[in-house]
C-alpha cells in the first residue's frame, strides 16, 4: 500500500482517485530488485490516458520482465498541478508514488498534437531539463512513440529518441541494450549512439537539418555515415502471435473507455486520402476470431469488467466479423455482460446485430460520409455514396432508430461552397428518408446531428502537400453551412477553427517548432485540447516571440519535390504512391481498397498482413 | 437464493474513491471471484448488492456493511476468502454471515455511528478544551451553517450528537471520539461537529482532520450486525 501524497493535497483536489493508483491488476515491484525504472507517460489526465489500448499492452509487457518496473504517469489536472507546485512535489509515478526525476526512462505516447505542451509541462514538473541537449548523465532518457511520432520534428529538441511504429518488439530490444549499457558505465551519448542503431529508433540530435533561404528544408542527414538515412517503422508481422496481456488494470473511477477493448486488427484497407492512420498503420493485419475470443475470456475473468467492445479503425472490414460477433454474443450473454459495437457500416446484418446487443435503448447511430457531395467523396476516396447512406438510414429508421449523427469534414482540398451546401442537402435527405418510412414502423422523434471538423492535412497522406483553409475561410464555411440548415430536426455542431489551425501547424511542422512549444509552455499553455484551457492568443504571442510565422506550415502549397520534415522516416507507403494518390484526388479518380486490388503503396516491404494474403 | 451480509474495511488511499466507484469495484470483484451472484429481473439485469450507509470520500472505516444475494448457498468463509483474493488493496472483507429469511434492510437499521477524528490544529490551544466541550454540549443549541441544494441553511446539530470526547491531546493534535446520528433519517457528519467547535471555541482552528468510522449502531446503540 502506498500513499505518498499527503492527505492535505489529495483531499483538496477534484477527483483524487486520479492520483492514488492501487487499482486491481496494477503492478507493484520492489524498485531495488529491478534494473530499469520506466515511467509510461500519457500527456493527458488519468481518465483519458487509461482508455488507451497501447498503454495497457506495453505496461504489462514491460512488467512481465523481471528486470523492468514500468509505472504510469498522467498529466495532473490544473488544480493538482497547482498544489504540487505549491508544496514542491515533483511529478510522481502512480504505482510507487516515487518522483520520476531519476527514473531510467520516461516514455511518452503521442496520440494528438494538442497534447505537446503537456509533455513539456510534465518534464518541467518532473524537474527534468526541457531540452535533450541539456540533460546530464544520470538523468532519464526521454523517448516517445505513437501515431504523432511519424512526424517527430516539432519535438526534436525535446525528446531524446523516438520509436517508430509498433512497440512490442523494439521496446524489449531497447531495454536489453540499456541494461548492458548501464553495466558498461559508458556515457549518456554512448547509449543514444547505440540505440540509434536499432531499427525503428530515431535520435534527432544525430541529424542535421539544413534550410533554404525561404525557410524550407534543403537537406536532412545524419551527422555521421552510421546513422540510418531512413528510419523504418517497426511492425508486428503476425498479430496473432503478438504479445497481449492476460489482464488489464481495472480503474476505480470511470474512464473514457471503461471496458475491455478487443483489438481486432491493425491498419485499415480503405485508403481514405485524408486519413493518416489509414496510411501509417499499413498493412492490415488481423487476429483470428478464436484468438480474440480467447483474449476476451481471459480479460473478462481477470478484470470482472461488465462490457467488451471491438476496437479497430474500421471494424466492419474484419473478414470474420460474423463469426466473431456470434461467439462474443454467446459469451457475453452467458457472463451477463454487455457487448458494445463500434460504428459499423450499417446494413441488415449489422442492424440485426445491434438489435441483439442493444436490448433496451436504441441509442444514436453514427455515420461518417465525411463530405457532402459525390465529387468530394471521390476526391478523398471515401467509398460511400448517397444511395448507400440513404439506404442505411432508411433501414435504421425502419428498425426503430430515430437518432442519427452525421460526421463531415470541411476545408477539404478542392472544396467549394456548393460542396459545403451538399452537407446540408444530405442532412435534409436523411430527414426525408425518415418521413418516407411509414408511421407505424418509425419511432419517436427524429434527431439528426451534423458535426463538422476542419480538415487538417497530415504527414504521410496524399494531402501532405496541400494548404489548409485559413481560419477565416473555415469560419465562413461554418457560417454558410449553418445558414443552410434550417430544420428543427437537424442540429449543427462545429469545431473551433483556431484549434484545427494549430493542430495543422504541428502536424506538418519542422524542428524550429520545438522552441515555440517551450515558449508556449512558459506562457502557460497546457491542455490545449480542452476548450476551457485553449488560449489561442497566448499561442500567437509565442510564435511571435520566436519569430516564426505559423502560416508557413498551414497555408503554403508545397511542391512535390520539396524536402518534407519527415522525409527521413519510412512508414512503408512511398512518396511515389502518395503523389499518385494526390494526382488522382485532384482528377476525382478513386482507388480500390487493398482487398479489391493491391495498388502498390509500398507497405509490402514489411512482408505481412493483407499484402501477402 | 441465499442472502449474505458482509462486513468490510476501507483504508488509505482507497478512501478517496466515491461510493459509486466502490459499487463498481465490488461488482467487478464479485465477477472475478466467480461467486454465483443473483441478478435483478428485467432487460438490464444488475447484480443484487446493497449497501448500508455510504462513506464520505476521504473517510476510512473498519465497519462497513453490504448485503449480497447469491443464486446458490456458499459458505461465509468461502465468500470471504474468494473475495479477498480479488479485492484491491485497501478494501478487505472482515466477516460474513448468512441472513436466512430475515428481511431487515441494512440502511434502515443504522441510527448511530462512532467516529475517531484526528485533528491537526492550526495553532496550539492554551485553553482547557475538555471543559469547553462540556459546556458546549450543555448549551441549548449548536447552530452551524449547512450548505444545501437551496443555499445555506442554519441548523441546530446538538440533538444529533450523542457523545463527544477527547481521547488524546498532544501539541497541535487532538483526537476526538464521537457518536453521531447516522442513517437515512438523520445524519451528521463529523466535519459539521468540527465546524461547530471552530465557531464556538476561540482559537480552535482545524488545519486538517483525518476521519475514521469505527462502528455503525442501531437505535439501541448495539452493533447493527452480529459480525
Ligand atoms: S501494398 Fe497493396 S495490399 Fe499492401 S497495404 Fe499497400 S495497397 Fe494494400
Amino acid at each position: 500500500m502506498t500513499q505518498k501524497i499527503d492527505d492535505r493535497i489529495l483531499s483538496r483536489v477534484q477527483k483524487p482517485t486520479r492520483y492514488i493508483g492501487n487499482e486491481w491488476n496494477s503492478i507493484h515491484k520492489d524498485p531495488e530488485k529491478v534494473d530499469v525504472r520506466f515511467a509510461f507517460c500519457f500527456p493527458d489526465i488519468y481518465e483519458v490516458g487509461m482508455s488507451h489500448l497501447g498503454m495497457k499492452i506495453l505496461y504489462h509487457m514491460l512488467n512481465d520482465r523481471e528486470d523492468v518496473y514500468c509505472e504510469r504517469v498522467f498529466a495532473p489536472w490544473v488544480d493538482m498541478e497547482q498544489k504540487m507546485r505549491e508544496y514542491n512535489i515533483p511529478l510522481f509515478a502512480l504505482e510507487s508514488g516515487d518522483t520520476i526525476t531519476d527514473f531510467d526512462f520516461l516514455g511518452f505516447t503521442l496520440q494528438y498534437e494538442m497534447s505537446y505542451t503537456n509533455i513539456v509541462n510534465m518534464l518541467d514538473l518532473a524537474k527534468i531539463p526541457l531540452l535533450s541537449t541539456d540533460r546530464k548523465e544520470g538523468q532519464p532518457f526521454i523517448c516517445a512513440g505513437g501515431p504523432c511520432a511519424y512526424n517527430p520534428e516539432p519535438l526534436a529538441d525535446i525528446i531524446d529518441f523516438f520509436i517508430m511504429g509498433e512497440g512490442e518488439e523494439v521496446l524489449n530490444e531497447i531495454m536489453d541494450l540499456y541494461i548492458d549499457w548501464k553495466k558498461s558505465k559508458e556515457s549518456r551519448i554512448a547509449f543514444l549512439d547505440s540505440v540509434s542503431q536499432i531499427e525503428g529508433v530515431y535520435v534527432p540530435r544525430f541529424y542535421n537539418v539544413k534550410y533554404n533561404h525561404d525557410g524550407t528544408i534543403h537537406k536532412i542527414a545524419g551527422v555521421e555515415e552510421k546513422y540510418p538515412a531512413k528510419i523504418k517503422k517497426r511492425i508486428i508481422k503476425k498479430l496473432e502471435h503478438a504479445y497481449f496481456p492476460d489482464k488489464i488494470i481495472v480503474p476505480f473511477m470511470e474512464i473514457v473507455h471503461d471496458r475491455i477493448m478487443l483489438e481486432v486488427f491493425r491498419g485499415c484497407t480503405r485508403g481514405c486520402r485524408f486519413c493518416q492512420a489509414g496510411m501509417v498503420y499499413r498493412p492490415v493485419r488481423e487476429r483470428s476470431p478464436e484468438k480474440l475470443l480467447e483474449i476476451a475470456q481471459a480479460l473478462q475473468k481477470a478484470s470482472g469488467y461488465e462490457e467488451i467492445s471491438l476496437a479497430s479503425l474500421s471494424t466492419s472490414d474484419y473478414s470474420a466479423l460474423e463469426k466473431l460477433t456470434r461467439e462474443l454474443i454467446e459469451m457475453t450473454e452467458k457472463e451477463k455482460i454487455n457487448l458494445s459495437l463500434p460504428s459499423l457500416r450499417v446494413d441488415s446484418f449489422s442492424l440485426e446485430l445491434m438489435e441483439k446487443v442493444q436490448k433496451v435503448r436504441k441509442s444514436g447511430l453514427t455515420f461518417a460520409p465525411e463530405a457532402g457531395t459525390q465529387k468530394m467523396r471521390d476526391v478523398i476516396n471515401k467509398g460511400v455514396t448517397e444511395e448507400d447512406l440513404i439506404r442505411s438510414v432508411t433501414l435504421a429508421f425502419e428498425g426503430g432508430w430515430d437518432n442519427v449523427k452525421l460526421y463531415f469534414m470541411i476545408g477539404l482540398p478542392t472544396e467549394t461552397l456548393e460542396d459545403v451546401a451538399g452537407i446540408a442537402d444530405l442532412a435534409y435527405k436523411v430527414v426525408d428518408a425518415y418521413f418516407s418510412v411509414s408511421k407505424e414502423k418509425r419511432s419517436g422523434r427524429l434527431a439528426v446531428t451534423v458535426s463538422t471538423s476542419s480538415f487538417v492535412p497530415k504527414a504521410f497522406t496524399p494531402f501532405q502537400w496541400h494548404p489548409q483553409d485559413t481560419i477565416e475561410q473555415l469560419r465562413e464555411k461554418q457560417k454558410y453551412l449553418q445558414s443552410k440548415i434550417k430544420n428543427k430536426h437537424i442540429k449543427y455542431n462545429w469545431h473551433d477553427p483556431e484549434l484545427s489551425f494549430l493542430e495543422a501547424v504541428f502536424a506538418r511542422g519542422d524542428r524550429k517548432l520545438s522552441k515555440v512549444l517551450i515558449e508556449a509552455h512558459k506562457r502557460g499553455c497546457k491542455f490545449d485540447g480542452w476548450s476551457e484551457h485553449f488560449d489561442f492568443e497566448k499561442w500567437m504571442q509565442a510564435f511571435e516571440a520566436c519569430g516564426i510565422d505559423p502560416k508557413f506550415y498551414t497555408s503554403r502549397n508545397r511542391k512535390y519535390n520539396e524536402v518534407l520534415p519527415w522525409d527521413h522516416i519510412d512508414v512503408g507507403v512511398t512518396k511515389k504512391f502518395l503523389i499518385r494518390e494526390a494526382q488522382k484526388a485532384f482528377s476525382g479518380e478513386t482507388t480500390p481498397h487493398c482487398r479489391q486490388e493491391c495498388t502498390g503503396c509500398g507497405a509490402t516491404i514489411f512482408g505481412g498482413g493483407v499484402c501477402i494474403e | 437464493m441465499s442472502k449474505m451480509r458482509l462486513k468490510y474495511s476501507k483504508e488509505d488511499p482507497v478512501k478517496y474513491i466515491s461510493h459509486l466507484d466502490l459499487l463498481r469495484t465490488f461488482n467487478r470483484a464479485i465477477k472475478r471471484a466467480g461467486l454465483p451472484i443473483a441478478y435483478s429481473q428485467g432487460f438490464n439485469p444488475h447484480p443484487l448488492i446493497s449497501f448500508g450507509l455510504p462513506l464520505s470520500v476521504g473517510v476510512t472505516s473498519e465497519t462497513e456493511y453490504m448485503d449480497i444475494e447469491l443464486q446458490t448457498a456458499v459458505a461465509p468463509q468461502v465468500v470471504i476468502e474468494q473475495l479477498n483474493k480479488v479485492l484491491p488493496q485497501g478494501i478487505k472483507i472482515l466477516a460474513a454471515m448468512e441472513l436466512g429469511n430475515k428481511k431487515d434492510k441494512l440502511g434502515s437499521a443504522i441510527v448511530w455511528a462512532d467516529y475517531r477524528v484526528e485533528v491537526d490544529l492550526k495553532i496550539r490551544l492554551d485553553i482547557n478544551l475538555a471543559e469547553h466541550l462540556e459546556n458546549l454540549l450543555k448549551s441549548n443549541e449548536l447552530i452551524i451553517n449547512k450548505e444545501g441544494k437551496k443555499g445555506v441553511k442554519q441548523v441546530d446539530i446538538l440533538p444529533q450528537i450523542h457523545s463527544l470526547n477527547i481521547e488524546e491531546q498532544k501539541e497541535k493534535t487532538v483526537v476526538f471520539t464521537m457518536r453521531l446520528s447516522a442513517g437515512s433519517l438523520s445524519n451528521l457528519k463529523p466535519e459539521m461537529v468540527l465546524q461547530a467547535m471552530e465557531k464556538y471555541i476561540e482559537g480552535f482552528e482545524v488545519d486538517f482532520a483525518k476521519i475514521h468510522r469505527v462502528r455503525l449502531l442501531n437505535k439501541d446503540h448495539r452493533n447493527i450486525a452480529k459480525i
